[in-house]
């Protein structure tokens, strides 16, 4: 399609002027198009050819003009946000689901787990249940195992996480840690540490920066902004289009002078200002309830927001592309936004995740918005070092947007 | 009369699929010509080579004096198109929706949307959701947004699928009206019995073009009649004729059988009831399925002799 009607745009010059020649001549061939003319305008409508070619004029050369466009667009942003204001359930879970995440995240989830709950072995021994019990770490049940095959057993039951086998003399001989649950256990573990070190080992000085309470709060909603970014415009974005589709009205459209840039940014504009809103919306409520510190610049933030959101679009834009129905475009939204959600580094460490499939998160714009996110939040740093992600992120942007835009045309003929 | 659409060996194919073959007609201003064939005919897709949508494979062809290939922007600017799908937003009302459309194509006109809100009998409905009209007032919604931008030339496609009958009996007066008014309408249907409701006709299988003409001619051209006979008792007379002619068919108590050169079928027919008495034996005009059924045969018959 696409070389075809560049072919269409090159050969015309002459022939063009021929056809408004002809345009001229025979667009109202004998009588104008009579229907749905009063009596009283009749007399205009036999009025001499000059009169008539004016009549024609409104729909003679939208196609040309600016204004044209600019009309079209505006009318597709118009209607969108009409069938949205209407459409409750889709208002419901793209506004919703981004406040049950924010609360889940922010009160919900702890990175640091507290009354792990322990149990001692062989004696008893009162330091050791002071030293547990310090700062709430650890539970420790007030009976003693018999022996270090009871203690197996209440850890294999899950009625315990921790067990310490406490020698004649007192002091702990070893540990058991139930590692089935490897967060709890990595917690128990540097919690153990922290024990033994400051009994037997100079106490290293350690210095929590930028999050010295490491609230987990702090460290979560700024990424969840990037990530309730990507899932409003990425799901918006693909319904959008897909609606149309499913509902026949994407056949009709494409029957009309609109074009398919018009199109697609008419689809576009109106999710990305949803989507920025629902994310200022997010981030004072983050600032409110959880008191999340903003050291950077906002207007910084919402600036490398908007390439981050455009590729966030275009993805949705790609969805629309393969799903015939609004079912299938959640499910592909879903099947991409997970891996992406658990491989940028937005809730689990980059560090985390294994070289194999590294390369996978360094395909992702999450990737690059979450460091972005959280420094302006944490560390109030702004262009001078986040340069390096927000230049990747426009490439993405870039990218992804002509991606986009050759599956949307090729994918309507 | 001047000509609106005309197509010259207008082709479509879809890799290997060949779904328009070889199409010329032409349709004149003023009037409402109807594409018909079965579902699968390829009406849909030669509407919308003609609209702008699809680029023919081969052959050409002009609508309103475009070419379709080379024109198709200022085509789709001429040409009011309603859609097999219901091509309004279901959740906007009536008035929402043709205000879209009219911005769609650049009018600016708010007079002209209120002049055709009137002509087609939607002012009460005007802010209603059009989710919630009867089919009826919807498919009159979807015409008039096809109107908003005063086309010349209106394309609908299967505008009465799905539609109650009397709807469909509303949608093919309006039309008419219209067209009596000065437009000139392209209608698609499957349905045979509306080819009534059409000035001239294009019979459409599989792709290509049976015949085209008024339905007068194309059932006169199809050769066939209808035997109309009362006989008594009618069940073993129908079980009779049924042996000889597995198309006849039973409307009450009288049978039917199309048949092509009636001057010695009568005979055979009296042959075949011999011993029953026949009331009444007539000769009537074929129905337009019965007639697309012998043109089709036909046309067929003649490809083989090739």
């Amino acid at each position: 399609m696409g070389a075809r009607s560049r072919h269409a745009r090159v050969v015309p010059t002459i022939k063009e002027i021929s056809l408004i020649a002809e345009l001229c001549v025979q667009c109202r061939p004998t009588k104008r198009g009579g229907y749905l003319v009063d009596p009283k305008d009749e007399k205009s409508a036999q009025a001499p050819k000059t009169g008539s070619k004016s009549a024609a004029a409104p729909l003679a050369d939208t196609r040309w003009s600016s204004s044209g466009s600019g009309r079209r667009l505006a009318a597709i942003t118009r209607k969108e946000f009409i069938q949205l204001a209407r459409d409750r359930r889709t208002v419901a879970l793209m506004v919703g689901m981004p406040l049950v995440l924010l609360i889940i995240f922010g009160y919900g989830i702890r990175l640091s787990v507290g009354n792990i709950v322990a149990e001692l072995v062989g004696h008893d021994s009162p330091a050791i249940r002071v030293a547990l019990g310090e700062q709430n770490h650890f539970k420790v049940l007030p009976t003693v195992a018999k022996s270090e095959s009871a203690a197996r057993k209440d850890l294999l039951d899950g009625r315990t996480s921790v067990a310490v086998i406490v020698g004649a003399t007192g002091l702990p001989s070893s540990v058991l840690v139930d590692g089935s649950n490897a967060f709890v256990a990595q917690n128990s573990l540097d919690y153990l540490r922290s024990l033994t070190g400051s009994s037997a080992v100079q106490p290293v000085n350690v210095q929590v920066l930028y999050n010295p309470t490491l609230r987990s709060a702090d460290f979560m909603v700024p990424s969840e902004v990037g990530m309730i970014m990507l899932w409003v415009g990425t799901v918006a974005t693909a319904i959008g289009v897909v609606r149309e589709r499913e509902q026949g009205t994407l056949e009709q459209l494409m029957m009309t002078p609109i074009r398919k840039l018009e199109l697609m940014l008419g689809k576009i504009l109106p999710y990305s200002a949803l989507t920025l809103v629902i994310a200022v919306v997010i981030t004072i409520l983050g600032l409110l309830l959880f008191q999340v510190p903003l050291r950077g610049n906002p207007l910084e933030l919402l600036l490398f927001a908007v390439p981050y959101l455009v590729s966030a679009l275009s993805i949705g834009l790609l969805v629309s592309t393969i799903a015939q129905n609004q079912r299938q475009a959640m499910q592909t939204t879903t099947f991409i936004l997970l891996p992406q959600i658990l491989l940028s580094g937005a809730l689990f460490p980059l560090a985390a995740i294994p070289w194999g499939i590294r390369w996978v998160s360094q395909l992702l714009p999450l990737t690059y918005f979450t460091p972005i996110s959280r420094d302006i939040f944490l560390k109030g740093l702004g262009f001078s070092e986040l340069w390096p992600q927000v230049a990747v992120l426009c490439g993405m942007a870039v990218i992804f947007t002509s991606l986009a835009t050759i599956f949307f045309k090729t994918r309507l003929d | 009369m001047s000509t609106v659409v005309s197509t010259s060996k207008l082709t479509k194919s879809f890799g290997k699929q060949i779904a328009v073959a070889d199409v010329s007609l032409e349709v004149k201003s003023g009037e409402v010509y109807g594409l018909i064939g079965p579902n699968g005919a390829g009406k849909t897709t030669l509407i919308r080579m003609l609209c702008g949508l699809f680029s023919p494979s081969a052959g050409e062809g002009t609508v309103l004096g475009f070419n379709i290939s080379l024109d198709k922007a200022r085509i789709r600017e001429r040409v009011g198109y309603m859609s097999q799908g219901f091509g309004l937003y279901g959740d906007l009302t009536v008035d929402e929706n043709l205000r879209f459309y009219a911005d769609i194509y650049g009018v600016r006109d708010a007079d002209y949307i209120a002049k055709v809100r009137r002509r087609l009998g939607l002012e009460e409905v005007a802010s209603h959701i059009v989710g919630g009209l009867p089919t009826g007032v919807r498919q009159r919604s979807a015409l008039a947004a096809a109107l908003v931008h005063r086309p010349q030339l209106v394309v609908l496609d299967e505008p009465t699928s799905g539609v109650d009958p009397i709807a469909r009996d509303a949608i093919w007066q309006l039309v008419g009206e219209l067209v009596s008014e000065g437009l000139t309408a392209l209608v698609t249907t499957h349905v045979m019995p509306e080819a009534q409701h059409c000035d001239r006709l294009a019979l459409l299988a599989e792709g290509s073009l049976v015949a085209a003409g008024t339905p007068n001619e194309l059932i006169e051209r199809s050769g066939l009649k209808v035997a109309c006979i009362d006989a008594t008792p009618w069940r073993e007379a129908f079980a009779l004729i049924q042996a000889r002619w597995p198309e006849s068919a039973l409307y009450g108590t009288r049978i039917h059988i199309p048949v092509s050169g009636h001057g010695a079928e009568e005979q055979a027919i009296r042959d075949v009831l011999e011993g029953l008495e026949v009331r009444s034996l007539s000769w009537q005009p074929p129905s337009m399925e019965d007639a697309f059924i012998a043109l089709v045969d036909a046309a067929a018959r003649n490809q083989k002799t090739f």
